[in-house]
């Protein structure tokens, strides 16, 4: 009985399958949260179509002024880094990839869809850094290849 | 006389010449001085937010906006404010990353709340709104001119008519001066018997202006005539229509000179100066003949009656037409509010100064027009200083020992709030009046940080390590007397209470502030250590490598102590200090733009673990009396005194904000009070009105914590059958071998003695 309910166990541990959750799209989480969270969320995802419509400066004002809403937003950090890969400066990338992962951690957030950003941004830097990132890149891959198949991830996906 | 004749005229030809010299110099060289203005961070207003906690009317008041009655064409520029619903008509505005555009807007409004925003007349709902940011300073030159440069395209016509009208009729054609206007001037002063009517056109006024000095002699005025028809010969109508509009005087805001058309429209009316209506216009346009005499804030009504006789001109030279004149007469005098002071920005104004010297000196900044988008809020600025100054003069009262009839040997204070986040500086009040004292206090002391430096001994101890860490939040340490040999001499530390406790949980030696216990265990674990943790947090000063560094004897300054504490605030990833988001040129180019930056710098469950000391100090400890007024939600603090109750300190962090308040005297003497009588109350004001007194969001706990049920009286696992337990946090790994009931005190990791069914329970708390 304690073997078969140690399996059992042992078997929730494990998460789900890879790529069987769906990508992370920010529309989605568009209404959850408290106000403040709503309020930075639509910012991130207006600055992504500024992005989209390659309006650079003004997407990087919409993703400070989520943060200046909501400093705790996780996924206003994930914008931020894929719009610094984006723009050719990978060490703030990675940053702001540090920033969501602390962030999504602390929040009990990190699914799957997410780890895919995660990995798939971090590897992107790395890559761009000149170091190596393959091993992440695969990982999103795996993970939502919908998003990483081509080894970017632009801003409608992420929106 | 044929000869004097001559020799007359080659003196009269290298006079104009050398006129002509100074005109082309001067108008072509002439740069127009505008000073580097600093603008607050933007407000953003969004569905759910209390607007009556942000203060939305008094901003759009403080931006020049006009409540008006409820409406169906309202302008741009006023709003209307119902109980339930508020329609705002926002104006356009320039920032640097994304120019908003001219929006008109309704709220609908649930008591204090804001339910929803939607765009007029589309209904299209919108997610937030950004009101313009707010300025809160400039940095003049000797003469300190205030001026917003602006084009002539720019210029509204009826704005220039008003001035035409008024000042030079005749201006579009005449060659400089104005033969016609100088005859009637003349036969009116004669029949006055003295001078009751000036002939200068708007050429010669400028000449007068951007040339000579202001002397009346007939040498000077036919200087400045013969000036006026180079300046006409040379340059065209626009250009010295533009300059003049850029450079008139228009009277006085404080001790600033008020210039150009573009500056009055700000500070008289709030506004750019593209939007000046007719009536407006037409006042700027009245006050020019004696702007100080005619302000519209000392006589509203000599003002409006001059305003109306510049419209009766326009209507005379048929520049309006009957219905506009009508109209614009029936307008009443509406000037802006005069903008309150922020909570002296001043200090914060001189650090971005000295950060902004490395590259732009005093000249530039004071003549370039450099727009400076800051962090600040302004609100939290205000708030700020409201808080130092009246905590301040609280303590005064109740303690009078503490006041001194010599301002300059008063009591000081500092406070300085942080977003951990981002390190962005929100307020920054570096001393109690900027006015006797600019020393600021929070940036440029150096003070002992008393017990506010202890957490990071206990960083220090609870980091995971090779072996592990030296402690867990379960280990007991102990508070008896103590003797640590020193090149000085032995140094016997003691506590406040002057008790030894004897061995002590973990939390309690921080809750309570024991000194004794903590100096142990920086003792045990080695000072180099806890300086290693305090430069990773982001202490910059000094360190001595001496025992008594553990309860704070390093002096610091209060902006190194909240960065420290941003960076356990946001999980052991600590930001680089912001003061600037970006800084734009006079032509509106960017010239730098902000990014954040940040490293992890300690891990997140050391981070957390601390973080829940500090809950522990605000919520049992010596920092309990921070919610006595009412705050509610996640509050992490420290309170610190240094020897001698020299410095006073209060730190305290919740998920969004760092906030530091420091106060002592600058030549220290004891205050004797301790923190949480003199600092506390101040931090705890500051973050109630900040908040509401509802603090947002949760301090979150980190994957690789784990939560279990301790025994508090030896730190043991409770498992069933202890006789009490408390839950406890413990980094992966780490949770302690004892068990209760049965088991030993947990001491230092590694004093425990190894059981079988703790390796069994570990892994199957794991599973879970």
């Amino acid at each position: 009985m304690i073997a078969l309910g140690s399996l059992a166990i042992g078997c929730v541990g494990m998460g789900s399958l890879p790529g069987s959750d769906p990508s992370l799209r920010l529309t989605d989480l568009g209404a959850a949260g408290d106000p403040a969270r709503r309020a930075s969320l639509r910012l991130c995802i207006e600055g992504l179509n500024l992005d989209e419509q390659g309006r650079d400066s003004a997407a990087l004002s919409q993703y400070q002024r989520a943060i200046q809403v909501d400093s705790t937003n996780p996924y206003a950090y994930l914008a931020l880094a894929r719009h610094e890969i984006d723009e050719g400066d990978p060490d703030r990338a990675l940053a702001y990839v540090d920033q969501a992962e602390a962030l999504l951690d602390a929040q009990g957030a990190l699914t799957p869809g997410v780890e895919a950003h995660l990995s798939g941004l971090r590897g992107a830097a790395l890559m761009a850094q000149g170091g190596s990132g393959a091993l992440h890149l695969d990982r999103a891959r795996r993970l939502d290849p919908h998003s990483w198949g081509d080894g970017h991830l632009d801003a409608a996906e992420l929106r | 006389m044929l000869a004097a004749a001559f020799v007359a005229g080659w003196m009269a030809a290298g006079w104009v010449v050398g006129l002509d010299r100074i005109v082309r110099s001067r108008f072509e060289g002439h740069k127009f001085r505008v000073p580097s203005r600093v603008y607050t961070a933007p407000t953003i207003v969004y569905p759910g937010l209390d607007w009556k906690l942000i203060d939305l009317e008094g901003t759009l008041r403080r931006l020049g906006y006009r409540r008006a009655r409820a409406t169906k064409q309202l302008p741009a520029g006023q709003y209307v404010w119902g109980s339930s619903r508020a329609r705002i008509h926002l104006r356009a505005f320039d920032h640097p990353s994304r120019s908003e555009p001219e929006r008109d807007v309704v709220l609908r409004l649930s008591g204090p709340i804001i339910e929803e925003i939607r765009q007029l007349p589309s209904g299209r709902e919108m997610g937030a709104l950004l009101l313009q940011p707010e300025q809160i300073g400039a940095y003049y030159g000797l003469n300190r001119e205030q001026r917003e440069l602006i084009r002539v395209d720019a210029i509204p016509r009826h704005l220039i008519d008003a001035v035409l009208a008024v000042e030079d009729q005749r201006f579009e054609s005449h060659p400089g001066i104005d033969l016609r206007r100088i005859a009637g001037a003349f036969l009116a002063n004669l029949r006055a018997g003295g001078i009751r009517q000036g002939a200068s056109t708007l050429t010669q006024q400028l000449v007068k202006n951007f040339f000579l000095t202001p002397e009346r002699t007939f040498r000077r005025k036919a200087q400045e005539a013969v000036m006026a028809l180079l300046v006409e010969a040379r340059y065209g109508k626009r250009e010295i229509l533009q300059a003049y509009l850029n450079e008139i005087y228009l009277g006085q805001r404080g001790a600033t000179a008020v210039h150009g058309v573009g500056e009055a429209a700000r500070v008289y009316f709030g506004k750019a100066g593209r939007d000046l209506t007719l009536a407006e216009s037409a006042l700027l346009a009245a006050i020019i003949q004696s702007p100080n005499g005619l302000s519209p804030y000392r006589d509203p009504e000599r003002a409006k009656r001059r305003r109306d006789l510049v419209l009766e001109l326009m209507r005379k030279q048929e520049r309006i037409d009957d219905a506009e004149f009508r109209e614009a007469t029936q307008v009443p005098i509406d000037l802006a509010v005069v903008t309150p002071d922020p909570g002296d920005a001043r200090y914060f104004l001189d650090l971005l100064r000295r950060q902004l010297s490395s590259v732009y000196d005093s000249e530039v900044l004071s003549s370039e027009g450099l727009r400076v988008y800051s962090t600040l809020d302004y609100r939290a600025q205000q708030l700020a200083a409201k808080s130092l100054r009246e905590g301040i003069e609280k303590l005064e009262k109740n303690f009078p020992a503490l006041a001194h009839e010599d301002p300059r040997q008063s009591l000081q204070g500092c406070l300085i709030a942080l977003r951990p986040q981002t390190g962005e500086i929100l307020a920054l009040v570096g001393g109690r009046d900027y006015g006797v004292s600019q020393f600021d206090r929070c940036t440029q002391a150096r003070r002992q940080s008393g017990s506010v430096f202890k957490p990071f001994v206990y960083i220090a101890a609870l980091e995971p390590r090779g072996s592990g860490p030296e402690i867990t939040l379960a280990s007991f340490i102990d508070d008896g007397p103590l003797e640590i040999d020193t090149p000085s001499g032995p140094w016997k530390p003691n506590n406040f209470d002057k008790e030894f406790h004897g061995r002590v949980p973990v939390r309690q030696a921080l809750e309570r502030s024991f000194n004794v216990a903590t100096a142990r265990l920086a003792h045990e674990i080695g000072i180099p250590r806890v300086i290693d943790v305090a430069r990773r947090l982001g202490i910059t000063s000094s360190l001595p490598d001496v025992p008594s560094l553990a309860l704070g004897t390093a002096e610091v300054s209060p902006m190194e102590i909240a960065r420290a504490y941003a960076t356990i605030a946001n999980g052991g990833v600590r930001p680089e200090l912001q003061s600037i988001e970006d800084l734009v040129d006079g032509d509106g180019t960017t010239l730098e733009r902000r990014r954040l930056r940040f490293e992890r710098v300690l891990d997140a469950g050391t981070a957390y673990l601390v973080t829940s000391m500090l809950e522990g100090v605000a919520d049992r400890g010596t920092a309990a009396g921070v919610r006595n007024t009412g705050l509610r939600g996640p509050i992490a603090a420290k309170t610190g005194t240094s020897d001698d109750e020299h410095d006073l300190w209060f730190v305290g962090f919740t998920p969004e904000l760092v906030a530091v308040v420091w106060l002592g005297f600058d030549t220290p003497r004891s205050l004797g009070i301790p923190s949480s009588v003199g600092a506390m109350p101040i931090w705890r004001d500051f973050v109630k009105e900040m908040t509401g007194g509802r603090i947002r969001g949760a301090f979150l706990k980190p994957a690789d914590i784990q939560q279990v049920d301790v025994d508090p009286a030896t730190g043991a696992l409770a498992l069933a059958g202890c006789p009490d337990r408390r839950p406890e946090f413990f980094l992966e790994g780490t949770l302690p071998d004892a068990i209760c009931p049965g088991g030993a005190v947990v001491g230092r990791r590694g004093d425990e003695s190894p059981r079988i069914r703790r390796r069994f329970f570990d892994w199957l708390r794991k599973q879970l």
